[in-house]
């Protein structure tokens, strides 16, 4: 449990840091913010991604397992 | 086009999308006219079938820059609303601009004025002339949509469109047989359970039908119209990077999501429900494409009930022929019926534009795609507000409009034909690789509007994003977007964020 705690938030501030990375450049190019407004705003979605790495990660689990048996169980039965 | 040199516009129709611009143009200067065929403006609102009205909450359904009153009740009714149309034009001063009863019969272009409008008024027909023509007659004013089924001249009831069921009298005492399963049929069946002898409900398809209250707690606008939700749709035109990876390694995600929506929706609205012939009314797409269908609805919440208690009797399947005492349906059954209702919805088209318009519009079975829903590059002049449509409809009309105003002062550079092509190119493309096929495909945002409002609002400068304060970044990932949300934006003020005008009041 404590490991899946740590993979999650981890993988969680991975990903958050590119997508920050992208947020803050995108408010800056494209809508013209000024850069500390975007700083403020990449921050928050890295903090966001932290903290709810490992329920992404749960969630993601959930739907890959979920996934690969509903794709099973139709390729065995009829189409809904 | 050189949107510089415009002086007159004349805009078709007195709906919420023509008020809109109407209001937004006469802000900047311009000289506009307001035609209308109805004696009433309003357009849809101006009248309707009966118990017609809003389907979704009052803070969505109202101008960011004019609220509904606060004694407007929710899921504003029909007449309420066109009242709050009347208010909107006094208070912003678009009455005196109005050519109520006015039909414009054709549209076409002139060599040296740029449009000619050839309008009947009280038997007679005049021609106008402007250098911009707004349509603003919405997506389906064009006739009532009521399929050819052979037999129908041997029926010896009443055949009506949902339009024409005024009061729930007309339907007293009979047996009635509603056809359709969107807003109207959903609404004229549960009149008719009130009051008819017998109420069938007839539908080819089912579509997941959208709760006033997620799981009867929260307002569908929390699960539906913020901006995770949107980035858990099948990706718009072009996708951030995070959100192709969501939809790519990170699939699952979105998937189990809308696995989980649909449950909650199979539970609330009870849609495995046993209805005539064994069926059920579980849809048969996934909720996140059925979504973006022609009949995404929020139904009245006894609608369920009244089938289950078997006040309606709900046939999924298609009309195949009349009879002389009723209606056969393509699964063998027949029904006894005396009066059948088309809640079929309304035929689009713009019979007004002259041919050669149409035909440089084109369009095949899903309609004719425009650059950002509103300029086609062959029709210069010709501008379409409220051709898109969306959860937040009278917002979107009114950014567009705003968005139109921008480009007629300079503060949206208009783009070569060329790159509007290709945009249109693009558009298309997407749609078609994913969305369902139907008339206004071509014209649908749906839970796309967000993106769609940002790609307007990025176009003359402002900030696509308008929630505001020290939580900015979490209340754009969770709390929905409103009307107000736009409110700086409808009154012109283009780099303001979210908050209200000045001087609004009723």
């Amino acid at each position: 449990m404590g490991d899946f705690l740590v993979a999650g938030t981890v993988l969680g501030g991975v990903v958050g840091f590119f997508h920050a990375i992208q947020c803050v450049r995108s408010r800056v190019i494209i809508d013209h913010v000024p850069l500390q407004g975007a700083l403020g705003h990449g921050l928050w979605v890295w903090a966001l991604w932290t903290v709810f790495g490992s329920y992404v990660l749960f969630f993601w689990l959930i739907g890959l397992i979920a996934m690969t048996a509903s794709g099973l169980v139709r390729t065995k039965g009829p189409a809904r | 086009m050189n949107f510089a040199d415009v002086e007159t516009v004349a805009i078709i129709g007195a709906g919420v999308a023509g008020l809109a611009t109407a209001k937004a143009l006469l802000a900047q200067g311009f000289s506009c006219t307001v035609y209308e065929r109805s004696e009433s403006l309003g357009g849809v609102w101006a009248d309707g079938y009966v118990g017609f009205g809003v389907q979704v909450q009052k803070e969505l359904y109202e101008f960011p820059d004019f609220p509904l009153p606060p004694d407007a009740p929710n899921f504003t009714p029909g007449p309420v609303f066109q009242k709050y149309l009347e208010d909107y034009c006094d208070h912003f001063g678009v009455r005196q601009h109005l050519r109520l009863g006015t039909r414009v019969v054709d549209v076409t272009r002139d060599p040296a004025a740029g449009w000619a409008l050839t309008v009947e008024e009280d038997g007679a027909s005049t021609t106008f002339v402007a250098d911009l023509v707004v349509v603003a007659t919405g997506l389906y004013s064009e006739k009532p949509n009521i399929p050819e089924i052979p037999g129908s001249v041997r029926f010896s009831g009443k055949v009506l469109h949902a339009y024409e069921v005024k009061d729930r009298e007309a339907l007293r005492g009979r047996r009635v047989a509603v056809i359709g399963y969107g807003k109207s049929a959903t609404d004229i069946a549960g009149e008719a359970a009130q009051s008819a002898e017998v109420t069938y409900l007839v539908f080819r398809n089912a579509h997941w039908p959208v709760p006033r209250k997620l799981a009867g707690v929260l307002p569908f606008k929390w699960g539906m119209l913020n901006r995770l939700t949107a980035a858990l749709i099948p990706p718009y035109v072009r996708p951030t990077p995070l959100v192709r990876w969501l939809h790519g390694i990170g699939r699952p995600l979105p998937w189990i999501f809308w696995r989980l929506v649909e449950i909650l929706l199979r539970l609330q609205f009870r849609l495995d429900t046993r209805i005539a012939n064994g069926r059920n009314l579980v849809p048969d797409q996934p909720v996140e494409i059925d979504a973006f269908g022609e009949s995404t609805m929020v139904p009245r919440p006894d609608f369920i009930r009244l089938i289950r208690s078997g006040k309606i009797s709900a046939h999924r399947t298609g009309l195949a022929a009349f009879t002389e005492d009723g209606i056969e349906l393509e699964d063998g059954s027949s029904l006894k019926v005396d009066t059948v209702v088309f809640a079929t919805g309304w035929k689009s088209g713009y019979s007004y534009l002259s041919d050669d318009v149409r035909a440089a519009l084109g369009g095949g079975d899903d309609g004719f795609y425009l650059y950002r829903h509103m300029l086609h590059p062959d029709t210069p002049g010709l501008v379409f507000i409220g051709r898109a449509s969306s959860f937040l409809s009278v917002t979107t009309y009114t950014i567009q409009a705003q968005w139109l105003a921008a480009l007629l002062t300079g503060r949206v550079t208009p783009r070569t034909a060329d790159d509007m092509r290709a945009e249109i190119s693009r558009l298309k493309a997407w749609k078609q690789a994913w969305m369902p096929i139907g008339p206004a495909r071509s014209a649908r945002v749906l839970l796309h509007m967000a993106h769609y409002h940002d790609e307007l609002l990025r176009d003359f400068g402002a900030d696509p994003l308008r929630k505001t304060g020290i939580l900015k970044p979490l209340k754009e990932l969770a709390l929905p977007y409103q009307s107000r949300d736009y409110a700086g934006i409808a009154s012109g003020q283009t780099n303001t964020p979210g908050r209200l005008g000045p001087g609004v009041s009723h």
